[in-house]
């Protein structure tokens, strides 16, 4: 039995720090096609553990500008990689957290505002490149990233929203694309794509009420949230749900204790870390999500989270509320 | 390695190297040196816009050592693009990718790359068929039957065929097998939309409708009468109750069909119905049941203290990790 649970953040510090060390944990979040994902996951985390300046500022923006895609516009998600909208999202909130979103050229900017806008489909639904693959993620990674430079506008929210309204699913959840099986994820990239244009308000009372349902069902009874029904508690749904919940303003339908317990448990409180579950093999992926979890139940003296955007509070507020 | 990768094929051309130009390597890996050489290769392939045999042979070497580089599935489809205009017979020819694409599929189940891929080929394959699908279909879902990205492919492919024949019996092969499994009840749904939505011109006709809906009522009161505690399955029946009569929860007897799971709840006073007193409480069979019942009645007028008393017990016993939301169902309906 372990001690008292306590979050052990200097540890986690340490392993986030570690990763650019060249340690055999490395590759592990360092596969190139999910580089500069990994990099806005570990600086996440530091800014929530108010430990940001762990990484180097400088050498994180110039890495971050070295995965733009000058040909189709957005940021890859490493150098000479295809841009792509789950990387481009990536790339720009980590220079908002740095508050160095004007490191982007005007051309740059532009280029980038094309190519988000650009993959919006006919029925509002986005693709993730010019290859055609449609998901809601892709909806939230356009929305969120055109928000964050202040580019939002009717003609690309109105139809956007509408696509995302299709995917409400019979059960409560949301869904990758219509009739697509209920998952945390898809739930949260479609509220939070509500909530960062604020249309939350074509959700009727009673929607509200299911899709808070199908959320706090999540909760398994040792305390973990899983990513669909009958499947097994992961750490990176305390983010998932956590936020959904948060956005429509539900969050005690969840038992807070329970699901710090869980995630305390999937600490690795020797090299530092959070895994999917207890005893498993930590990665910061599950790092980033597990304390974010924590922070919005305001738990362990935590940097607050937005749960819209997955950013500090701090960064979020400099935003421009839509619609302007 | 599944392809044979002959370096001497590839002799005038000069690796691009990977570089991300900074000291501090940030993100640097430890790549082995094959590795790097094949996908030194493959970036200056790209980067000299060439869309040959060999440049295809490249991306499956590529593709058999980092199945997630996704950029590679971008730079194969080009050349699967120019290759196909130029190969006489395209039909052929994308056949015989789709049987590279299975064999790659088989090797990696967690790749969901894959999938879009295989549906951009399918959109530019003059004569695509369900028929060849479904075999790789069944495989991937039979190795991990709640497959996100391969239910997912399947629900796009019979939209496109427009061919729903398979899919119920589909579905309840996979329920036979896990009665749990949310994908299975999920995908039951899409099909009963499909099939029962205006926009079905395979000559379904009002009574048709009405005999599928009622077939699949039927259908979820058996597999909750094996498996009372489910959440999927009751899922689906509030899903067909919601979406084709109005959410109404008391048609055809369901509601006692429902209370048969909750003991005599409704027989025990406000009094009996505390926290301290929960041990002397019936165990139940389901508290899905009792929260079905509970939001049936909850609409209706004169069984409000019905619901109340349901949600209550579910609060202090039966799901009581879940009481800020039973509570919120218990403070609406005293409002």
């Amino acid at each position: 039995m372990p001690s008292e649970l306590k979050l052990h953040k200097e540890k986690h510090i340490q392993y986030i720090d570690s990763l650019d060390k060249k340690q055999s944990d490395f590759e592990y979040w360092l596969s190139e096609h999910l580089r500069l994902n990994g990099v806005y996951w570990g600086l996440t985390a530091l800014s929530l553990l108010n430990a940001k300046d762990t990484f180097k500022r400088e050498d994180v923006i110039k890495f971050v500008l070295s995965c733009f895609d000058d040909q189709y516009g957005g940021f890859a998600p490493f150098p000479k990689h295809d841009g792509h909208l789950l990387s481009t999202l990536s790339g720009l909130q980590i220079l908002a957290t740095y508050n160095s979103l004007d490191a982007l050229t005007v051309i740059r900017r532009e280029k980038c505002i094309k190519f988000i806008k650009g993959n919006q489909l006919p029925d509002g639904s986005f693709q993730g490149d010019r290859f055609g693959e449609v998901d809601t993620r892709f909806s939230y990674n356009a929305l969120s990233s055109l928000s964050i430079l202040g580019e939002l506008s009717s003609d690309v929210v109105d139809p956007a929203v509408d696509f995302i309204l299709k995917c409400y699913n019979f059960d409560g959840g949301f869904g990758s694309c219509p009739g697509a099986e209920s998952h945390s994820a898809q739930v949260f990239t479609c509220l939070g794509a509500l909530a960062i244009v604020n249309k939350l308000d074509r959700l009727s009372d009673h929607q509200i009420e299911e899709i808070g349902w199908w959320l706090c069902e999540r909760q398994l009874p040792e305390g973990g949230l899983n990513g669909r029904p009958s499947k097994l508690p992961d750490v990176c749904y305390s983010w998932w749900v956590l936020s959904s919940l948060a956005v429509i303003k539900k969050l005690d339908w969840i038992n807070y204790e329970k699901l710090r317990n869980f995630i305390l448990q999937s600490q690795d409180e020797v090299k530092g870390g959070i895994s999917d579950r207890p005893d498993n093999e930590v990665d910061v992926f599950h790092t980033v999500f597990g304390l974010a979890g924590l922070s919005l139940m305001g738990f362990d003296d935590l940097v607050p989270i937005d749960p819209a955007y997955c950013m500090p509070c701090s960064v979020t507020k400099e935003f421009k509320v839509y619609p302007y | 390695m599944m392809s044979e990768f002959d370096v001497s094929l590839y002799s005038d051309i000069e690796p691009l190297p990977i570089e991300t130009g900074l000291d501090n390597e940030l993100c640097q890996i430890m790549y082995t040196d094959e590795y790097k050489q094949v996908i030194g290769i493959a970036r200056r392939l790209i980067s000299n816009g060439e869309f040959s045999e060999r440049a295809l042979d490249l991306t499956s070497c590529v593709i058999d050592l980092s199945p997630a580089f996704y950029t590679i599935w971008n730079y194969r489809f080009n050349i699967v693009t120019a290759l196909m205009a130029v190969s006489g017979d395209i039909e052929a020819f994308l056949n015989k990718e789709l049987d590279w694409l299975d064999e790659v599929t088989l090797n990696n189940p967690k790749n969901y790359q894959i999938w879009s891929y295989r549906q951009a080929l399918l959109e530019v394959h003059p004569n695509a068929s369900l028929k060849r699908e479904l075999p790789v279909l069944e495989m991937m879902i039979d190795e991990d039957t709640k497959n996100y990205h391969v239910w997912s492919y399947r629900k796009w492919c019979v939209q496109k065929f427009n061919d729903f024949t398979n899919e119920f019996q589909f579905a309840d092969s996979l329920i036979e097998k896990d009665i749990y499994n949310n994908s299975a009840w999920t995908h039951r749904m899409f099909v009963l939309k499909n099939l029962t939505s205006n926009k079905n011109e395979d000559n379904w006709n009002e009574q048709l409708k009405k005999e599928t809906i009622d077939f699949e009522i039927e259908y979820a009161k058996q597999k909750i009468t094996l498996c009372p505690q489910n959440v999927s399955s009751w899922n689906y029946l509030r899903g067909i109750l919601d979406k084709y009569f109005d959410e109404d929860y008391t048609i055809n007897g369901i509601d006692e069909f429902a209370i048969q799971y909750i003991d005599n709840i409704f027989e025990k006073n406000e009094s009996e119905l505390t926290e301290t007193n929960s041990t002397n409480l019936p165990q139940l069979k389901s508290s899905y049941a009792l929260q079905f019942v509970a939001d049936g009645y909850s609409r209706i007028p004169d069984k409000k203290n019905m619901a109340i008393k349901a949600y209550k017990s579910l609060s202090i016993k039966y799901d009581p990790i879940r009481r800020g939301l039973w509570n919120h169902m218990i403070s609406k309906l005293s409002a």
